[in-house]
C-alpha cells in the first residue's frame, strides 16, 4: 500500500515489512509474551517513516483531532459495555 | 441517525485473520483503497493499539453524488480520508477496529466498528456496525443516510473478500506468499518511477511542441507565399483593367 506522500513509500514499506515480521513471530506466535507499556515495535523505522509523512499529514491537523475524539467516544462506549457485561457475568458467578 | 449491524462467522482461526487485517491492503477486491499511513502504534495496557490515516476513492454511487451536489453545491472529493483505530487484545482473542470519515465531516458522520472475536480454534465471529448521520437537508437526510448505509454494506462485502484473499495467501505456503509478493510489487509506486515518467513526458512534449512549431512555421510560410502570389496577380489584373479602361476612355474622347 502506498503512503499519502509518494516520496515516503520506501520508508513505509521498510517499516511495514519489519512490523509484519514482528507481528507474526513475536506478537501473535506467543500468546503469553508480554511487552512493556509503551513498547513501539520497529521504533527506529517508524520514526524515519513518520518524519517523512509529517508535513503531508499536518495539513489535516485540526480535523484529525476532532475525528480522533469521535472515535474515542465510540471506543469508550464499547469499553463501558464490555465492562458492564463482565460485571454482570461475575455477579452471576457469585 | 441510521444504524446497521451485521454478524458473520468466518471459518478461519482468529490469529490468521488478524494477521490478514494488518496486511489487508492492497488486495484485488478493494480497488478503492489508495493510501494507508500509520500515525501511532504502541502497546498500551497489554493491548496493541494502531492509529492510521486512510485514503480511499470516495465509494458513493453517482445518484448520491449528483443529489448531494444539488443540495449542497459541493462535489465529493476524489479521495476521502478517514481515521482508523485498531485495538488488539490477544489474551481475549479480540480485535476492535473503529473508522470515522474525516472528509465531508460537516455533512456526514460515519462510524464503522468491526469486531473480530475468537469463538473457537478454527472460527472467528465478525460483527460490523455502521452508524451514519447526515446533516445536509432536513428533507433528504433520511434518504442520504439509508443510501450511505446501503453503500457501506455493499462495500463491506468487497472488504471481506479482500481480507479472505490476503489471509488465504498468507497461510497457504510459499506459493501463496509469492503470489502476494508479486501482486504488491506490481502496485508499488516509486518516486523514481514518477520522475522518470515525468522526464519522458516532458521530452515527448518538447519533441511534439517542436514538430508543432515547425508545422506552424511551414504553414505560415506557404500561406505567406500564397497571399503574395494572389496579391501580385490581383495587382497585375487591376493594373491591366485600369490600362484597358484608360485606353477605352481615351478612344471615346478622341471620337
Amino acid at each position: 500500500m502506498n503512503s499519502i506522500d509518494v516520496k515516503c513509500n520506501k520508508a513505509k514499506w521498510a517499516y511495514d515489512e519489519c512490523f509484519n515480521e514482528w507481528f507474526r513471530k513475536e506478537f501473535i506466535a506467543d500468546k503469553q509474551k508480554k511487552f512493556p507499556e509503551g513498547y513501539v515495535p520497529c521504533e527506529k523505522l517508524l520514526e524515519t517513516y513518520q518524519a517523512c509523512t509529517k508535513d503531508e499529514l499536518a495539513k489535516f491537523g485540526a480535523d484529525l483531532s476532532e475525528t480522533r475524539e469521535a472515535v474515542l467516544e465510540a471506543r469508550a462506549a464499547d469499553v463501558k459495555e464490555a465492562e458492564e457485561r463482565r460485571a454482570k457475568f461475575f455477579q452471576k458467578k457469585e | 441517525m441510521r444504524i446497521e449491524k451485521s454478524v458473520t462467522v468466518l471459518d478461519r482461526p482468529w490469529e490468521e485473520l488478524i494477521e490478514g487485517i494488518n496486511q489487508k491492503y492492497p488486495n484485488p477486491h478493494s480497488k478503492a483503497a489508495k493510501t494507508n499511513d500509520v500515525l501511532k502504534r504502541r502497546i498500551e495496557n497489554g493491548l496493541l493499539i494502531t492509529e492510521k490515516w486512510v485514503g480511499n476513492a470516495f465509494p458513493v454511487p453517482s445518484i448520491i453524488r449528483s443529489t448531494f451536489l444539488k443540495c449542497t453545491g459541493i462535489n465529493f472529493p476524489e479521495v476521502a480520508h478517514s481515521y482508523e483505530k485498531t485495538v488488539i487484545d490477544k489474551e481475549e482473542g479480540l480485535l476492535m477496529q473503529y473508522s470515522k470519515n474525516n472528509s465531508m465531516a460537516a455533512f456526514l458522520n460515519f462510524v464503522e466498528v468491526m469486531q473480530y472475536k475468537k469463538i473457537s480454534e478454527t472460527e472467528t465471529e465478525l460483527t460490523q456496525t455502521w452508524k451514519v448521520q447526515c446533516d445536509i437537508n432536513s428533507w433528504f437526510n433520511s434518504w442520504f443516510e439509508s443510501q450511505f448505509v446501503a453503500t457501506c454494506v455493499g462495500n463491506s462485502k468487497k472488504g471481506l473478500d479482500g481480507l479472505k484473499w490476503v489471509t488465504e495467501k498468507l497461510h497457504s505456503g510459499p506459493d501463496g506468499l509469492l503470489d502476494l509478493h508479486h501482486f504488491r510489487e506490481s502496485l508499488k509506486v516509486l518516486v523514481e518511477d514518477i520522475e522518470t515518467t515525468t522526464v519522458k513526458v516532458t521530452e515527448n512534449l518538447k519533441e511534439e511542441l517542436g514538430e508543432i512549431s515547425q508545422a506552424v512555421k511551414e504553414t505560415l510560410e506557404s500561406t505567406e507565399n500564397i497571399v503574395t502570389d494572389v496579391a501580385e496577380e490581383s495587382i497585375q489584373k487591376v493594373g491591366r483593367r485600369i490600362r484597358l479602361t484608360s485606353e477605352h476612355l481615351r478612344q471615346e474622347r478622341e471620337k
